[in-house]
């Protein structure tokens, strides 16, 4: 299938491909904090993006309109017209939009021709970490033609194949992006474009790609709320548009990257959580050491059994008073349902307890220097909030420990609760980038980590903790495994998507996904398999090595004052491109009536 | 020949009572042997003698003294130690056993006497379709235990016998009519009649099991609940104390029943014995999940684990849901399925027309977003006014809602407009007093805003209510989930609607439910029937698109999760002490606990355990762990052989690998729990 409308599709992924390259060289090239820059507040919403999508939602309602219509025109005659009718209203607003794609493109980067070859353009498809997806390109999609050459069953597949992939096309055609400035632990700012499919996981990997970091384990995203002063670290499985979209506009918070051992202590020293203070005789120096097969036996029975184990934690704490800045000491247990407290004169049996919260709604964070600020009793503090809550307010609950050791063992165990197997499933997928990391860059190739895996995770996270359907568990050794094998998956899963519209494509090119920015031409492919170290890992190296396709990245600046700002001044070579496609549109359309 | 061998010195007479089927009668006979004949030769005579033409094969000599099973068939009468004093009885292998299940019904089947009860328990379970047969095992209750279940049974209208499954029988007589369910035993998937997700799962594991598929069902699908007096009857609270002397009836697995003073038709408890449930999987498990479920629900229930309010609001609202889930099953099998549905689509298409909303179909335009516009009260706390109820005409759409001072004033400027994504929704809702209302909290930049809705009657909140609740997880009406939750909600209001005057004739209306049916009796004390239905039903709200089988499934996991899951309790005397202790016996874990107070006082990990040894002379188990750790105990409230098995049993289950064609190694099992002789 896709012969008839291979022109149109290879056009489109041209320019796909381009304004990945853009979004990708955006990212890159700000990498010094640059002066073009323009003085908005942390992070910026990109609007240029977000004016264009919204512009566009409309226009694809009725795309969407056409294309269910055109599903039942066989059905009746007098449907047909309307069909038509629509049909040519539908170009009409391709026409508008054209215009406003085109100026975007064109803006973004001038100069870039047709010339750009489909295989190529795969391939940036590939190299982009998040799917690419920007909203124009989806837009003209065009109804199904009719297959010449084919039966009339093969017709139908081929529509029902191009409403699937026109659905998901739409889909993507409303993906947001946001620029985050991510403030490294050297003071240095990277900006980032990150879309709202992207997970914490993906930004990590972005960032370890951009950054010359050994990509253990401890790399996390960690968000800080300076007024509040509280933080936390984002959840590798997290959507991180969604948790950014919660932040006011004006805000003060900060994204960081940096390492914190606590985000998997409890997978390093499990015995730390899971053994402490259960037997007195077993004393906490003897707990401190394990050896690494009971540790992983101990992981296995908490995180690998039917439900999580969520570790047996109580103790006296100290609450903050509901707008006050006393404390109160009462003493908590951690449940999987959620945190309880002892109510006064009664005992520590089960029903008798009082829930004092559960962690559907709430975050947990850090709470720093609590001390000063709200007269705590220590500054060892922990903070349970709503996501969307950005001020003060009496629905924040601060907790207070005596010492560190029980804040953390509080705030895993808090997480575990929350997060359940997803925690571990992180967890594992951390350990295999940083075990391929440190194993590929020898050869010189970086994967990015498969977009597919860390979706299912999200999935997994957003039931409860304790909800789930016991999957198979991966045992740590065979992680690295697993992930090489995820590597090959996302390969191959790409292509086979791609193919819905671009089959003229030889798949054998795709493969060559592994180094980032610019593509190596499909020759130098056999580096991937034969291991030579060609391709360094870094964007920034590659400039020399690849030809052509590269060669086209200078005229950088002018995008970078135009990514913010509502994209106008159509570049005029841009505009030809466009209608080519447009030609080959109507053309199709042609076809079909 | 007969007389030659009358006359050799070494013959005597051998006294052997025959257990005849046919006849109430035992029969005794008396039959001339010698030392030196095997067992089998002294079967046949036997059967010679009674000169009953009839299948014998089933039938084994039990020695009675020496109570045991004579079953070697080569060994001679001397090897045994069969003297003329001996009294012998011939008697069938395969006897009928009344045996509850976990769900609290009772079947009836044949078992085998005289394998040991691991064995036993793994024919009974491949019967009964339940994989992992390890897992289980038969308990014998303690005196008291069916008494109480008696009383309960006078309430009933059914004698007991009606009660009870026949399996040996043909599964016509059962007493339930059932039909062909949600599970076949074809392979071909069927499909959830709630949500229409194909429920694939498969009843028969073991495809010779002469379990008929009414029968299955009776196993796999989960009883209708208890009327709360049945339930407060079979109440008991119970303290660790009681609890332990509850844990002595474990039957020895490396011994037979006849051998346990076991009688033909006795009744016995099918439990789920040891708590690490291996590889439960939707797609063989039909049975073993539901019956994993019941026992769960009815721990629970009956407060053998202990948990918080909060969790058994959880409990209760999965219950609430598996019930009805299972019985609209039920109704499906036994009406036309699409008769219900008609009804119900037609109730509820007629719903939004009256209301002047928008049915949707299919072919709608997928695009356009339904949406909700009506009048509706609003109060909101903080303000000073106090209670002031003030009308609105509130508009749904997306996730927002938008509200005006009245309807024509719709095109213009909202008053308000509230975004519930992410946002708690609370029902605030007393049938009775025909109050429906909605509390919203909008979590915001400054903490949260906390809005009222009230609605006028059931259909008008059922909707509103259910669009706030998809609103809440990001999801609009035009989600597939929305009219499901709409008639969910209505039809948990029917529930409510039970205790007033009130009767919807439904088909759900059949159920037999109450929210008290749902929780504890302690805890339905607690709680007007309202609150508590309220209660259960802003719990329910999380669990509503939940498949059948997965609701099950996280009734069994949430209750995996409460802190005192898995712990069977003992009364012992730890060496060296001179009070009594309980003595927890976990799958990872031994805890010693005050038997006073129930605090914990050590835990001693398997993953250290080094060695264990029982010194049968004086009933005491020793366990050494890691670090030069040792303890030791004798058992009080049951023989050390029980616990000895538990925790042997325990370390068996944990050598269990992953691969699922794995067959069970019986040997292992009885090298690590036996010993004795």
């Amino acid at each position: 299938m896709g012969e008839s409308n291979e022109d149109i599709d290879q056009m489109f992924s041209t320019l796909l491909g381009e304004m990945d390259l853009l979004t990708q060289s955006l990212g890159v090239d700000t990498l010094p904090p640059p002066d073009p820059q323009p003085p908005r507040a942390e992070f910026n919403y990109s609007v240029g993006f977000k004016d264009l999508n919204e512009s566009l939602n409309a226009l694809e309602d009725q795309d969407l309109d056409a294309l269910m219509a055109d599903l039942v025109a066989d059905i009746s005659e007098a449907e047909q017209r309307t069909i038509q009718a629509q049909k040519e209203s539908l170009q009409n607003q391709h026409h508008s939009v054209s215009v406003e794609a085109s100026n975007f493109s064109g803006a973004a980067s001038l100069g870039y021709g047709a010339n750009v070859t489909a295989t190529s353009v795969n391939q940036y498809e590939d190299d982009l970490p998040p799917p690419p997806a920007d909203p124009m390109l989806d837009l003209p999609l065009p109804p199904p033609p009719p297959e010449p050459l084919s039966q009339e069953e093969e017709e139908a597949q081929a529509k029902a194949d191009k409403i699937k992939l026109a659905l998901e096309k739409l889909k993507e055609a409303k993906v947001k992006k946001l620029v985050v400035k991510v403030h490294m632990n050297d003071n240095s700012t990277k900006s980032l474009m990150v879309d709202e499919r992207q997970l914490a996981r993906d930004v990590l990997d972005n960032l370890f790609e951009k950054t010359h970091c050994d990509c253990n384990v401890d790399w996390c995203l960690y968000e800080i709320y300076p007024e509040l002063q509280i933080e936390r670290f984002f959840e590798d499985h997290e959507n991180v548009v969604e948790v950014l979209s919660d932040w006011t506009r004006d805000t003060e918070n900060k994204v960081l990257f940096l390492e914190k051992e606590e985000k998997y202590a409890v997978f390093k020293n499990p015995q730390n959580f899971y053994l402490d203070n259960k037997g007195k005789k077993e004393g906490k120096d003897t707990n401190e050491k394990m050896n690494a097969k009971n540790k992983e036996s101990l992981l296995e029975e908490s995180f690998c059994g039917t439900s999580v184990i969520v570790p047996e934690l109580e103790g006296a704490l100290y609450l903050k008073e509901d707008g006050k800045k006393s404390w109160k000491r009462r003493y908590f247990l951690l449940r999987a349902s959620g945190i309880y407290y002892v109510p006064k004169g009664k005992t520590k049996t089960s029903r008798d307890l009082a829930c004092f919260i559960q962690f559907e709604n709430v975050n947990i964070y850090y709470g720093t220097q609590c001390k000063i600020k709200y007269k705590a009793p220590t500054d060892y503090c922990f903070v349970l909030k709503h996501p969307q809550i950005q001020k003060e307010s009496q629905y924040i609950k601060y907790l207070c420990c005596d010492d560190s050791r029980t804040l953390n063992q509080w705030v895993m165990g808090i997480r575990i609760a929350k997060y359940g197997k997803t925690l571990y499933g992180n967890y594992q997928r951390a350990v295999a980038k940083a075990g391929l990391a440190s194993r590929w860059t020898n050869l010189g190739t970086v994967s990015t980590a498969p977009p597919a895996q860390p979706s299912t995770g999200l999935k997994t996270g957003t039931t409860q903790p304790n909800g789930q359907i016991p999957q198979a568990a991966h045992s740590v050794g065979a992680v690295l495994e697993e992930a090489r094998r995820h590597v090959e998956t996302a390969k191959d899963k790409k292509p086979a998507l791609d193919n819905h519209h671009d089959a003229g494509v030889p798949r054998a090119h795709h493969a060559a996904k592994s180094s980032l920015v610019p593509p190596p031409p499909p020759v130098r492919r056999s580096s991937d398999t034969s291991g030579s170290p060609a391709t360094p890992p870094k964007s920034k190296g590659t400039g020399g090595i690849v030809p052509s396709t590269v060669a086209k990245k200078p005229p950088m600046p002018p995008k970078r004052h135009e990514n913010p700002g509502p994209p106008s001044g159509g570049g005029s070579g841009e505009q030809d491109f466009m209608s080519d496609l447009m030609k080959a549109l109507q053309k199709k359309r042609g076809n079909m009536s | 020949m007969l007389s030659s061998s009358d006359f050799s010195s070494a013959s005597w007479e051998l006294v052997v009572r025959v257990d005849h089927p046919n006849e109430k009668e035992q029969k005794e006979i008396l039959l001339r042997v010698s030392g030196d004949l095997h067992i089998g030769g002294v079967m046949l005579k036997l059967v010679e003698q009674i000169n009953i033409s009839q299948d014998w094969s089933d039938f084994a000599l039990w020695w009675e003294q020496k109570h045991c099973w004579l079953l070697k068939t080569h060994w001679t009468l001397d090897k045994y130690g069969v003297q003329a004093d001996a009294k012998l009885l011939f008697t069938p292998q395969h006897k009928m056993l009344r045996l509850r299940l976990p769900n609290v019904k009772t079947v009836r089947l044949r078992v085998s006497f005289s394998a040991v009860v691991f064995k036993a328990v793994s024919n009974i379970c491949k019967t009964l379709n339940i994989r992992r047969p390890e897992e289980l095992s038969l308990l014998k209750p303690s005196g008291d235990y069916f008494k109480k279940k008696k009383k309960k049974d006078k309430n009933n209208r059914e004698p007991i016998i009606e009660d009870i499954l026949n399996l040996e029988s043909s599964p016509t007589i059962s007493g339930s009519p059932v039909s062909p369910g949600l599970y076949s035993k074809t392979m071909t998937p069927t499909y959830d009649p709630i949500n229409g997700t194909p429920v694939s799962s498969t009843m028969t594991w073991f495809s010779d099991s002469p379990l008929a598929e009414q029968n299955c069902n009776i196993l796999a699908f989960s009883q209708h609940p208890q009327s709360p007096e049945a339930l407060a009857d079979m109440f008991q609270p119970r303290s660790l104390v009681d609890k332990a002397k509850l844990n002595a009836g474990w039957l020895d697995s490396s011994r037979s029943l006849m051998e346990q003073d076991i009688q033909e038709d006795e009744q016995l408890l099918l439990r789920f014995k040891y708590y690490t449930f291996f590889d439960l999987n939707p797609k063989y498990d039909a049975v073993r999940i539901n019956q994993l479920y019941e026992q769960a629900r009815w721990a629970i229930l009956l407060e053998e684990i202990d948990c918080t309010e909060e969790e058994m609001l959880i409990f209760a609202a999965l219950q609430y849901h598996i019930s009805k889930l299972s019985l609209s099953a039920d109704i499906q099998d036994f009406t036309n399925d699409s008769e219900v549905d008609e009804v119900e689509a037609a109730l509820s298409n007629l719903e939004v027309t009256l209301e002047g909303g928008k049915a949707d179909s299919p072919l709608e335009d997928i695009t356009d977003i339904p949406k909700l516009a009506d009048n509706l009260k609003l109060f909101r706390p903080k303000k000073l006014i106090l209670k002031a109820l003030k009308q609105y005409w509130f508009v749904f759409k997306d996730t927002s809602i938008s509200y005006f001072k009245n309807k024509e004033l719709e095109q213009g400027e909202p008053v308000e407009k509230l975004n519930l994504r992410g946002c708690e929704v609370v029902p605030d809702v007393n049938v009775a007093g025909r109050k429906f209302g909605i509390k919203l909290l909008i979590p915001v930049a400054d903490g949260m805003n906390e809005v009222n809705l009230r609605c006028d009657h059931e259909n008008q909140y059922a909707r509103w209510m259910a669009a706030c609740i998809l609103a809440s997880k990001g999801k609009t009406m035009a989600d597939s989930s929305y009219q499901p939750e709409v008639l969910n909600i209505l039809s948990f209001l029917r529930m409510k609607n039970r205790n007033s005057e009130f009767q919807v004739p439904s088909s759900l209306e059949s159920m037999d439910m109450n929210p008290e049916c749902f929780v504890s009796p302690r805890c339905a004390k607690r709680h007007k029937s309202k609150q508590l239905a309220a209660r259960i039903l802003e719990a329910h709200h999380n669990v509503a698109q939940m498949p059948l089988v997965e609701a099950k499934l996280r009734f069994i996991q949430a209750w995996q999760s409460l802190p005192e899951f898995g712990l069977t309790y003992y009364l012992v005397r730890f060496k060296g002490y001179k009070k009594d202790d309980i003595l927890g016996v976990s799958y990872n874990r031994l805890i010693r606990i005050d038997a006073v107070t129930g605090i914990p006082i050590t835990t001693w990990r398997f993953a250290n355990m080094k060695q264990w040894n029982v010194n049968w002379e004086i009933r005491q188990v020793a366990i050494e762990f890691d670090q030069n750790v040792s303890m030791a105990f004798t058992c009080l409230s049951a023989d050390c052989k029980v616990v000895h098995e538990y925790i042997g049993g325990y370390i068996f289950l944990s050598t269990r690998s992953k691969d699922q064609n794995e067959t069970l190694d019986e040997d292992l099992f009885h090298k690590l729990t036996g010993g004795q002789d």
